[in-house]
């Protein structure tokens, strides 16, 4: 549920701004969860409102998740089960 | 299906940003009552009062702009210009909040608004051209988005060139140095039959450098923008003579003065009138020391 919520904020942030404030909570959601769904989110946003330009978000999109998910087995910190 | 995606990210984005962009204005920036009363009070009284100081100091300004206008009509009228019919739209989404340097308008297809029109701010100043259309909304790429290139005429060194826009509002126009640049100049859109865009604002010119640089902003900055509007048609090319037919009467438009009526002597084929300046000169004199 919350992963929902968190998702759906990201969205309303894609369309109202502000874009750092979107870029930081993409980034949260990215480590925290598989963000493969924040491609889909990337390319609506190039295909409404670049339209005609190169697809930026979903370039960078792309490589920061593909990067993240090579990199969370070394940055999550390991839970210790009793 | 490579064709086609690039459409349908579009439709689905417009169909869920939408609602969300225009329900964020009517949050923020209507004047409805249900958002009004979770507004802070104390900033809507002071916004108010400061509003209406400036209108009281804006009203000898708007007479002089009414006449400006009503004068304006009746010259296209009598040139046979009936002008175009445009579109208002209201503005839901600025570039400072959109991911793209774009204006988002609560206007699309459903209300007439065509691919490839152009958008107005006032009456005559082209601010961008309108890029996606969907059924409730479309966006508009504005004149000042990074790299869209606009042919201008700066007045002053009376010369074409290319100008760039750089963002946030921006063009950027390049000239050699020895041409004399400087902060002031108008600038204007010769391809659409578009007003005055704005003036030269700030000038980069290093005598080392073979090019000069001057940036471009309008009058009116985007922030404070809530109304647009549109053309019905989309741009279409220009040629170069039309393009000079637009600066003859830009530049015609700049040198005119609100001369009040009564003042204003204007020769008529059928009166015989006897009047000279001087005579309308002494009369406005006098009507003015008679006057308590």
């Amino acid at each position: 549920m919350r992963r929902v919520l968190f998702f759906i904020a990201i969205v309303i942030l894609a369309s109202t701004g502000p874009v750092p404030l979107l870029a930081a909570a993409a980034f949260v959601y990215a480590l925290k969860y598989p963000a493969y769904e924040l491609v889909l989110v990337a390319a609506c946003i190039d295909a409404y409102f670049g339209a005609g330009q190169p697809p930026v978000y979903l370039l960078v999109t792309i490589g920061t998740v593909i990067i993240i998910e090579l990199l969370k087995p070394y940055i999550r910190v390991r839970e210790r089960t009793v | 299906m490579v064709a086609i995606a690039p459409f349908l990210f579009a439709a689905i984005a417009a169909a869920i940003f939408t609602p969300i962009a225009s329900t964020k204005t009517w949050l923020f920036h209507s004047s409805a009552s249900f958002p009004q009363f979770f507004r802070d009070r104390a900033a809507l009284i002071a916004e108010v009062e400061s509003l209406e100081s400036r209108l009281a100091g804006e009203s000898g300004n708007q007479f002089t702009i009414d006449a400006l206008s009503r004068e304006n009509d009746e010259l296209r009228h009598l040139l046979g210009y009936e002008g175009e019919a445009r579109i208002l739209a209201g503005i839901i989404g600025r570039p400072n909040a959109l991911p793209h340097d774009v204006l988002m308008l609560d206007r699309g297809i459903k209300d007439g608004i065509k691919e490839g029109a152009p958008v107005f701010i006032g009456d005559s100043t082209i601010i961008g051209i309108v890029r996606t259309v969907s059924r409730d909304s479309s966006i508009v790429e504005l004149i000042s988005t990074p790299g869209f290139e606009t042919t201008v005429f700066i007045i002053g060194p009376d010369i074409f060139t290319n100008a760039i826009g750089v963002g946030g509002g921006q063009l950027k126009v390049g000239v050699p140095q020895g041409i004399s640049l400087q902060e002031g100049d108008l600038v204007v859109i010769p391809s659409v039959n578009s007003g005055v865009y704005g003036a030269i604002t700030h000038i980069e010119s290093e005598p080392s450098k073979p090019e000069q640089y001057g940036f471009v902003s309008t009058n009116l900055p985007l922030s404070s923008l809530r109304l647009v509007s549109v053309g019905s048609t989309p741009v279409s090319p220009v040629s170069f003579e039309d393009a000079l037919k637009v600066l003859a009467e830009q530049r015609a438009a700049l040198l005119k003065v609100p001369v009040p009526e009564g003042v204003l002597v204007v020769a008529s084929s059928t009166a015989s009138s006897t009047a000279t300046s001087t005579d309308v000169l002494n009369a406005t004199t006098s009507s003015s020391t008679t006057t308590p």
